[in-house]
């Protein structure tokens, strides 16, 4: 039983029935993926009219300078901590959380090469953990890949949604999230944490 | 056109999936995730089919799909479990030698980092040759060669493969392969 490819087969060989039809379900992925770009894009056209708004505002005359916008706030973070928005919607005793990421942070590796950077920016993070304030924790890792020796950086944000949570009574809870990304030195964990209200 | 480029797409959804499903289990060790791997690269593949050259070029991509797909995944969900340094031991030795082997290639596979084992597998479960496998992971033959040095190295370390020196007895029909 030293061959590799007869013991890969061996562990392949009884493959459980696809949970639906395979392709039913993967147009189904599609579908919703179309939907959530249109969405993107709609926010988009929203945001570009509201400029426009804003910057017409600004203007006197056809001899106006360049309209002069408040700039945004800058928050400079250390390279590996992320700023944390956490958005909870509650539905019945259904708790949902969307957590914002948002920073610069180094490239993790696995196995010795960069993770590309061109897919989502929660990629790049080592790992998070969650607490609802009652119950089992959530959480996920991000598998065999290390900061060590990184000195790439990356700068994204993501917006994650966590599993729902069912509460089994009402109450005032604290949901905690805790996420690793990579610095200089190694894991930063940035935390945040929301009082979730369940009537 | 459209319509008939989804038809085409959905029979090869259906007719691969099986094959698929088997190459996403060696990569993520559990079925249902290995059905979601699939799901989620033909998902990625269906929104770049234009710029595939053939339909052969399909199968190739997919896996592509897979293997960026897996070794970037994050989501390796968990509900609580506790982390353990050494794994326990498998119930038995001998009536079920061949479960445990199997049992055993999976959790040696899992230590590995992610794209030594993709590397592993392709190379040894789809018996790709390198160059084909350094195209699927975007990168050289020599970092192929020596993910699965790497690679045959850890599993050496494993009881499973504890008594093999050798890697043609891991492979006899692959050569030019840089072991070590």
């Amino acid at each position: 039983m030293n061959d590799l490819q007869t013991l890969f087969k061996g562990v392949v060989a009884d493959p459980p029935p696809p949970s639906e039809i395979p392709s039913q379900a993967v147009f189904a992925r599609i579908r919703k993926v179309r939907r959530r770009r249109a969405a993107g894009g709609a926010v988009l056209a929203t945001a570009a009219v509201a400029a426009v708004v804003a910057i017409a505002g600004n203007l006197n005359s056809t001899n106006s300078q360049p309209p002069v916008l408040a700039p945004p706030p800058v928050v400079q973070l250390p390279v590996g901590a992320v700023s944390i928005e956490m958005v909870p919607t509650v539905v019945g005793k259904v708790g949902k959380m969307a957590v914002t990421m948002r920073g610069t942070v180094r490239v993790p590796l696995s196995g010795g090469d960069y993770l590309p950077t061109d897919n989502s920016f929660i990629d790049m993070s080592t790992g998070f953990t969650a607490t609802w304030g009652q119950g089992e924790p959530d959480g996920g890792d991000g598998g065999a890949i290390s900061c060590e020796g990184s000195t790439k950086e990356t700068t994204g944000a993501v917006t994650y949604h966590l599993d729902p949570h069912a509460y089994p009574k009402p109450g005032t809870y604290t949901v905690k999230f805790a996420v690793k990304f990579c610095g200089p030195t190694g894991d930063v964990t940035s935390t945040k944490s929301v009082q979730l209200v369940i009537k | 056109m459209s319509a008939e480029r989804d038809q085409e797409f959905a029979e090869f959804v259906d007719g691969r999936f099986t094959a698929l499903q088997r190459f996403g289990y060696l990569l993520t060790g559990e079925w249902h995730l290995a059905e979601d791997l699939v799901q989620t690269a033909l998902t990625k593949v269906w929104f770049h089919r234009n710029s595939l050259r053939s339909a052969n070029a399909l199968e190739s991509y997919t896996r592509t799909a897979m293997v960026n797909t897996s070794t970037q995944w994050w989501r390796r969900k968990w509900k609580g479990e506790t982390p353990t340094e050494v794994l326990p031991e498998p119930a038995s030795d001998s009536q079920y030698g061949v479960v445990d082997d199997r049992d055993q290639l999976l959790r040696a596979l899992a230590e590995l980092p992610r794209r030594t084992r993709a590397t592993l597998v392709l190379r040894y479960f789809e018996d790709l040759p390198e160059a084909e496998i350094a195209q699927i992971m975007g990168c050289s033959v020599g970092t192929v060669k020596s993910n699965i040095s790497r690679g045959l190295a850890k599993l050496r370390e494993h009881q499973l493969v504890a008594g093999i020196t050798s890697a043609d007895r891991l492979a006899p029909e692959k050569k030019g392969v840089d072991h070590e």
